[in-house]
């Protein structure tokens, strides 16, 4: 069977830094998420698979194709990189436009084709201003639709949700999801999890190098659920608030910061705790100022699965 | 055809943000330079020297600094700037990306060289029609036997002789007229001396036939040459400024210092053998003590380096990883 994306032990080293350690993965067309904190190997698997780089062992496949300078494959796979690099003298337009004339395109259909792709990533008012002038959001959207206007079959994104207003994420997931239903298939990297849960219920977990899991997001959340979940909240009375809070089921400790505003629980049922919070802080007179949870950071997650 | 016209695209597009950097305008100064010092001082001068001293400074320093600044830009800005990865993912020849940046450099390096020799040359030789002055021929003539003999014969302005303290005396001569005679005092040996003034030499342009043409080439050639060398470096160094300085600056000028075949490893061996049929006065200590090649020899010789530099670069932009950090 011919699978979009084939790593077999598949490994890279950058000098005695492992990049990339005995990867073996299967990806089946359509949206998959690559999820894994930085440092993971996550950029690294996916230069390997536009070949940008070539592995140090084991080997990757897309399309039943070696990727490293294969110019068969380049017309059918486009690459989001995450690095911040544009022309900046070129407008958007120009950059877009001129990369699709050197895939093979004639003039009018360049032109054709990179006014349709940044008009689908939101920027018909700016593609004329030269890259220079755009903020971070704009020129990751450069880069999406330099990735999206020869209508590739398989596009790779790195973390291309990153420096984006919520609006314009709103946007790029839709943009991702209209190309998934044309028939496109995308791997789409980042380190927070929840991002690409709305676009896909397919993950690829990977950390320090390694595959750590590989399924539906609901599976993967049954596991992030065993993790004991570490919740922050700063308040005017802490103390009483730590002994009320240590009665709900599932909290399993509470400190209290030096500076004595800083309550920190930890607790294995998280829903509940929320549930209850805002009764007893409101019976006790808690004062409470912020309230932020570690869940977003998945470094936390990872380290409990590796244990 | 397909990787032809992505070369040819690359170079459009690389010229077109190439225009528009700090790197261009240094590279245009080094051109407008020489040409302006012939442009616009050239009738204070002589126009042999002048062009002679243009050209030297033309192809032993602007043409390498030109050639060095803007073929480093080929591929180590390319990954520098991380804007590789686009072209790499792209359907064409890796090699593509190489050639096209490359073509534009040096075709902007040799437009840039070919202007400034053809001005040095215009500059030159019009400057010299305009303003050169006829040179006086003195000699200065020794009276031995009774006889007045000259020990030697000269055009400059001023005269150089050993008094009777055996000393160097200077006396200044282009006050006098053809025929005139200055007495000077008796020499060391006590022998009468004297300067004879004889007569006015018009100065002609100095250049030979074809200069021009010949400076222009050699210019250009050499430019583009140094483009490949550092075009070359680029795809394995990050700085490749750095080594081809060193070469162009170090390693030729003690190359073209030594005698025998050890020249024949620097490239302005090559771009002094093109003009060694049209050699200026001011060449003369150059070319002293130093076999040249023929012409068409020369040319082949720097068509078949170069040639064989980029295919090298080709081949190992082919192959190589380049890893872009975030």
């Amino acid at each position: 069977m011919s699978f979009l994306i084939e790593a077999r032990d598949l490994g890279r080293w950058y000098g005695e830094v492992v990049g990339l350690a005995d990867l073996s993965v299967v990806i089946q067309p359509g949206i998959t998420g690559l999820v894994g904190p930085n440092g993971s190997g996550k950029s690294t698997f996916m230069k390997l698979i536009v070949g940008e780089l070539r592995p140090s062992r084991g080997s990757v496949r897309v399309m039943g194709r070696t990727p490293f300078a294969n110019r068969e494959l380049y017309s059918l796979l486009g690459f989001c990189p995450q690095q911040d690099a544009l022309y900046d003298h070129l407008s958007a337009h120009a950059f877009v436009s001129h990369l699709l004339r050197i895939s093979g395109f004639s003039k009018s259909e360049s032109q054709r084709r990179a006014e349709r792709a940044l008009k689908r990533v939101g920027l018909t008012e700016a593609m004329h201003r030269k890259c220079g002038t755009y903020s971070k959001g704009m020129r990751q959207r450069v880069r999406i639709a330099q990735a999206i206007a020869h209508d590739p079959k398989l596009i790779v994104f790195d973390e291309p949700l990153g420096g984006l207003d919520p609006l314009a994420r709103q946007q790029v997931r839709g943009v991702f999801k209209e190309l998934a239903a044309e028939g496109c298939s995308l791997l789409v990297s980042s380190h927070v999890l929840h991002e690409l849960q709305s676009l896909t219920d397919r993950i690829v977990l990977i950390h320090r190098g390694r595959l750590l899991a590989q399924g539906c997001v609901r599976d993967i959340r049954s596991l992030l659920s065993k993790h004991p979940r570490r919740i922050s909240i700063a308040c005017e009375a802490p103390t009483d608030l730590a002994i009320e809070l240590l009665r709900i089921s599932g909290v399993r400790s509470a400190s209290i910061a030096d500076d004595d505003r800083t309550l920190t629980v930890e607790t294995r049922r998280a829903a509940r705790l929320f549930d209850e919070l805002p009764a007893i802080a409101s019976r006790m007179k808690a004062g409470i100022t912020s309230l932020n949870s570690d869940d977003e950071n998945l470094e936390a997650v990872f380290d409990f699965l590796v244990d | 055809m397909a990787t032809l016209r992505a070369i040819l695209l690359i170079a459009a597009l690389q010229v077109r943000v190439m225009i528009k950097s700090v790197r261009f305008a240094a590279c245009l100064l080094m051109a407008i330079i020489p040409a302006a010092i012939a442009l616009g001082a050239g009738g204070l001068a002589d126009a042999g020297k002048l062009a002679g001293g243009l050209s030297l400074m033309l192809l032993m320093f602007s043409a390498p600094l030109v050639g060095l600044l803007l073929g480093s830009v080929v591929i180590a800005e390319e990954v520098e700037g991380r804007t590789i990865t686009f072209f790499f993912t792209r359907p064409i020849h890796r090699a593509a990306l190489f050639l096209g940046r490359w073509l534009a450099v040096s075709f902007v390096a040799s437009c840039l060289m070919g202007g400034s020799a053809a001005a040095i040359t215009y500059g030159s030789s019009h400057a010299t029609f305009r303003e050169a002055k006829p040179q006086l021929e003195w000699a200065l003539e020794v009276k031995r036997g009774g006889r007045w003999r000259p020990s030697r014969v000269e055009r400059t302005r001023v005269a150089a002789y050993h008094g009777e303290d055996g000393r160097w005396h200077r006396l200044r001569i282009s006050h006098l007229q053809p025929g005139e005679i200055k007495d000077l005092p008796q020499n060391e040996n006590g022998h009468a001396q004297r300067i004879k003034a004889r007569k006015f030499i018009p100065q002609t342009l100095d250049l030979a036939p074809g200069f021009g043409w010949l400076l222009a080439l050699a210019a250009s050639l050499g430019a583009v040459l140094y483009t490949i060398i550092t075009a070359s470096l680029s795809i394995f160094v990050k700085r490749p400024m750095i080594f081809g300085l060193a070469y162009a600056y170090a390693v030729e000028g003690i190359l073209v210092l030594l005698p025998g075949s050890t020249q024949s490893l620097s490239v302005q061996h090559y771009l002094r053998s093109l003009l060694v049929d049209a050699k200026q006065p001011m060449w003369m200590p150059v070319f002293e003590d130093a076999e040249f090649l023929s012409r068409s020899d020369a040319c082949l010789h720097l068509v078949v380096v170069g040639t064989a530099l980029l295919a090298a670069g080709c081949w190992a932009v082919t192959r190589k990883q380049f890893v872009l950090t975030s």
